[in-house]
């Protein structure tokens, strides 16, 4: 059984080798798509069952490397499993519904990989292992941004990428070794391990926040290291995209690692990092209402989002940590279903240039249908996910952080704003190009992905209590690592 | 069954009944599939006319009830006493949960009845209406969800549920004034009035959460010492009292289009004529009055919020009617007409003549819907009413014409004319510096990806997919 694990870790890995061994990209594309069905279909049973016993753990370790000791150990718990079901999901609904010049072969197992690494990071329960997926997880992108065959573009927007890696990569290589060399010194037996009860030496908490608050700054897109992630959106692979923008890879890290391993620093600087976070939303939710282009002005808005999960971890309560994970969820959903119907318009016109769109309603009514359902899911309207989250946040945050909240709240009217306008503008009012008649509305698989994530949004959104309980004994650690004096260095335990 | 059981029966039929037809209706949409006109009404008529019974129903209940009905249909989601321990400090509040409970008094159940029987009455005036249009289908669906809303807002038990309630009224109202979607005016008007919402429902959204932090809940029954409404009373102090009113206050100016931000009321009669009566002749425009008579109490604890009010109905008051003057199309100057009204109604809840308020609602709501469903007729009414008079040529001027100089007046109608600049100063002040900025940072944004990469960002957003792509579009001349 605690094999499982592994396995859930390895499958999309071995589902990439597999597809490697077909030359036709065809074939290579539908064994693609089958897997990440299966996959989907697995993990999503193994978070119904941590619903039914939200207590459950499953753990592999091997036995640890003389010399690093450092360990394979791999673990599924209430705060991981439901990540798993978004990062297949996503993975699905790349392969099923993005256009298909988006899926050749290579991009196939990109977009495989990158959720390999995914659910490495979200089951790895070493400090090495976890960095390892961490910087694997970029590698994906980085190649299909450099081999983009006839795409000059995107090969110049990889030496963007590039930088951000290595900025985003050193110091989380730093945090390891800070981790790893000041526990060992205290005598630990394994210091890179997250269960090990040896704490960091007091003097080392700082720095190792400081460093890993720099490489999720940098992964979550938080100004001003964030011009990447939008054009990523913009120009990027689709696939690839909402993979990096939905599986929150980052906030993850913030949870797993960051509070359990250094309470006392994170008591005292996460306020700051949700800071930071708060006026890059509100940056970014400004850059987003001006936009011309429908796919950067919707870059815009899950990057801007994105930064929101971190101020609600930064109210440090219950209802802040709550909220910003079920906050999680939404944007990854909403990404999947926003970037791709960003992508089935501009495969179907040929531009996402707004002042070129219009009326598309007319010609692409499940299109619009799709694209303003999801538009209301981004928003917060009652009913979805969004809401339910947006509100326990606001909760949070509004009596004992007034400004913050009154920030918050801006953010989420800019990009409320924003996606309802593009909406209006893309698909009513005149239109101002003539569309070929035979250019067809959504495909039934594009329908299909389009409103799975819309019902699931939705579901989530009329009952979340079950999630709520899925993830209560975590959040319940996390609050009491980041209210007490007592270090609580693993607070998922 | 006994009486309270049975409440609860009807009071979740008259909420859930149109939720239930706007569902196939939303998902055929979705597959693209159109039943027929005759399928589609009759749907949302059977489903919109049960709910209208069983809010009747539940209205008949409430009047041999003792007191108002609190009926409670559990929690959305509820962190708890072991969440909440952590979560608060200090400040005696039980955990929070979203909890879905109804509230049956006066107040609501003769507003859930005057909405069932408005909204199923113009439903059945747009069978004939709307026959044949090509939105046929999205009408009705967005008119059940509507109704839905509205059934959700005005028997809701706390701001929680209210709010609900109103997005749901906000975006079915903001879809069906972009009903003619291909047209540029309609989708200029559904943007504005988007826009307002969605600024000004912050208001809402933030006096639940200080309520259920003054109070220890949102709910109204137990925020307000569990008196019936219009009896209900909090003790809150002033300065809170006061917070919360300005929130709800500035939710309401959106929603009932109160000044200053009233001007996309009329852009808004852009929309069918039967939606344009229900919505902002009947029912959606005095949701703001609801608001403002459901929070009654908190306005009347702070002296100052009443004085807000009070000062907020009677601009509005005078400057829908002033503008309502010079308009010369009938929809524009009943739209101005509602809004005259509504602003007095307003300057009623800050004199606390909550009853009086009430009924006046009521009957606004019945007449002016009647009055804007026969607005197309309008024209020939009048060369009735002229034809039956035999003056055809009786100078209709009003009381204020004739007692100020012919100068003045002159003046002040040229700028109702212009709606006293209002759009203009608030797209000064606020729109255009705030997309001014977000043009500056977008240049910034853009220059820094070009410092990086060498790529223009201007330049058409062509992508790897698009350059493969066989050019299905052309421009049009």
């Amino acid at each position: 059984m605690s094999a499982l694990v592994t396995l859930v870790v390895a499958m999309p890995f071995l589902a990439a080798l597999v597809v490697r061994q077909w030359k036709d990209e065809g074939t290579a594309l539908t064994i693609g798509r089958v897997f990440a069905l299966g996959y989907l279909a697995v993990v999503s049973v193994i978070a119904i069952v941590f619903l039914r016993d939200p207590a459950l753990v499953l753990r592999h370790t091997s036995e640890a490397i003389p010399g690093l000791r450092a360990r394979w150990h791999l673990e599924l718990d209430g705060l991981s499993a439901p990540f798993l079901p978004l990062a297949a999901g996503i993975a699905a609904g790349v392969l099923l519904a993005a256009p298909r010049v988006e899926l050749g072969k290579a991009s196939v197992q990109s977009v495989l990989v990158a959720t390999g690494c995914a659910a490495g990071v979200y089951c790895a329960e070493d400090l090495l292992l976890l960095a390892s997926f961490w910087i694997a997880g970029l590698v994906p992108a980085t190649v299909a941004l450099h081999q983009s065959p006839n795409a000059t573009v995107r090969r110049k927007l990889a030496r963007m990428y590039d930088g951000y890696f290595v900025l985003g990569s050193i110091p989380i290589v730093l945090a390891v070794l800070v981790v790893g060399v000041s526990r060992a010194s205290a005598g630990a037996a394994l210091p890179f391990d997250l269960s090990e009860p040896t704490p960091i030496p007091h003097a080392y908490g700082p720095l190792v926040f400081f460093l890993i608050s720099w490489a999720l700054l940098t992964r979550k897109a938080v100004a001003p290291l964030h011009s990447w992630l939008p054009v990523m959106i913009e120009r990027g692979p689709v696939g690839l995209a909402v993979l990096t923008a939905g599986t929150h890879l980052a906030a993850f890290l913030a949870l797993r690692v960051l509070v359990p391993l250094v309470p006392e620093a994170s008591r005292q600087w996460l306020p700051v990092l949700s800071l930071i976070a708060l006026a890059s939303a509100v940056l970014q939710a400004l850059m987003a209402l001006g936009q011309r282009d429908l796919r950067r002005a919707v870059g815009f808005v899950i990057t801007s989002q994105l930064a929101l999960v971190l101020v609600g971890l930064g109210a440090r309560g219950a209802e802040g940590l709550h909220g910003s994970m079920l906050q999680m969820l939404s944007i990854g959903l909403v990404s999947l279903g926003q970037v791709l119907a960003v992508a089935w318009i501009s495969a179907r016109t040929s531009t996402t240039d707004l002042r070129r769109l219009g009326g598309l309603a007319a010609q692409f009514p499940k299109i619009a249908w799709v694209f303003f359902l999801l538009g209301l899911a981004s928003v917060g309207a009652p009913g979805t996910i969004a809401w339910v989250a947006e509100d326990l946040i606001l909760h949070a945050l509004l009596v004992r952080h007034p400004f913050v909240a009154a920030a918050l709240l801006a953010v989420t009217v800019l990009n409320g704003v924003t996606i309802l306008r593009v909406f209006f503008q893309a698909f009513f009012g005149e239109s101002k190009m003539a569309i070929d008649a035979r250019v067809s509305d959504l495909r039934p698989r594009e329908w299909v992905v389009g409103y799975a994530v819309i019902a699931a949004i939705a579901a989530l959104g009329i009952a979340p209590q079950a999630l709520i309980e899925l993830r209560r004994s975590t959040v319940d650690g996390l609050v009491r690592a980041l209210s007490s004096e007592q270090s609580l260095h693993s607070a998922g335990q | 069954m006994n009486a309270e059981q049975l409440a609860w029966w009807l009071g979740g039929a008259t909420v859930a009944l149109p939720f239930v037809a706007v569902l196939p209706l939303l998902l055929l949409g979705g597959l693209g599939a159109r039943p027929s006109e005759r399928a589609t009404s009759r749907t949302v008529l059977v489903l919109c006319g049960l709910s209208s019974l069983a809010s009747m129903g539940l209205a008949a209940l409430w009047l041999r009830h003792d007191g108002p009905l609190v009926l409670r249909y559990g929690s959305i989601f509820d962190l708890g006493p072991r969440g909440h321990a952590f979560a608060t400090s200090g400040h005696g509040a039980v955990g929070y949960r979203f909890e879905v409970d109804l509230l049956v008094d006066r107040l609501s159940a003769t507003t859930s009845v005057l909405t069932g029987v408005l909204s199923w009455i113009t439903a059945r005036f747009s069978v004939r209406y709307l026959h044949r249009e090509p939105g046929f289908f999205r009408y009705f669906l967005l008119l059940a969800l509507f109704v839905g809303g509205m059934q959700v807002l005005v028997l809701a038990g706390s701001y929680d549920l209210l709010f609900v309630g109103w997005e749901l009224a906000g975006i079915s109202s903001m879809l069906l004034i972009a009903f003619f979607h291909l047209r540029r005016g309609p989708t200029r008007a559904a943007i504005r009035a988007m826009l307002t919402y969605r600024v000004t429902d912050v208001g809402l959204l933030v006096a639940g959460v200080l309520l259920h932090h003054f109070a220890g809940s949102s709910g109204f029954f137990d925020a307000f010492e569990r008196h019936a409404w219009p009896d209900a009373q909090t003790h809150l102090a002033p300065s809170s009292a006061f917070v919360i009113s300005a929130a709800i206050v500035f939710a309401a100016i959106g929603k009932s289009a109160l000044f200053p931000l009233g001007t996309w009321l009329p852009r808004a009669m852009e929309g069918p004529t039967p939606s344009s009566a229900l919505f902002y002749g009947g029912l959606a425009v005095h949701a703001g009055v609801y608001l403002l008579l459901r929070s009654a109490p908190l306005i009347e604890a702070s002296p100052a919020a009443s004085l807000m009010v009070a000062v907020i109905g009677a601009a509005t008051a005078l400057w829908a009617t002033i503008a309502g003057h010079t308009r010369s199309d009938v929809k524009s100057a009943l739209a101005y007409a509602t809004v005259t009204q509504v602003g007095i109604m307003v300057l009623g809840v800050a004199l606390r003549l909550y009853n009086v308020v009430l009924v006046y609602m009521v009957a606004h709501a019945c007449l002016r819907t009647l009055q804007l469903l026969r607005a197309p007729s309008a024209l020939h009414d009048a060369e009735a009413i002229r034809a039956a008079l035999e003056d055809s040529s009786r100078e209709d001027r009003s009381l204020l014409e004739r007692l100020v100089p012919r100068s003045i007046v002159d003046r002040v109608h040229a700028l109702a004319l212009e709606d006293f600049h209002i759009d203009a100063v608030v797209d000064r002040v606020i729109l255009r510096p705030v997309l001014g900025l977000s043009s500056a940072l977008d240049r910034v944004e853009r220059r820094w990806v070009a410092a990086m990469t060498g790529v223009d960002l201007d330049a058409p957003a062509a992508t790897e997919s698009d350059s493969r792509a066989p050019g299905p579009v052309e421009e049009r001349p």
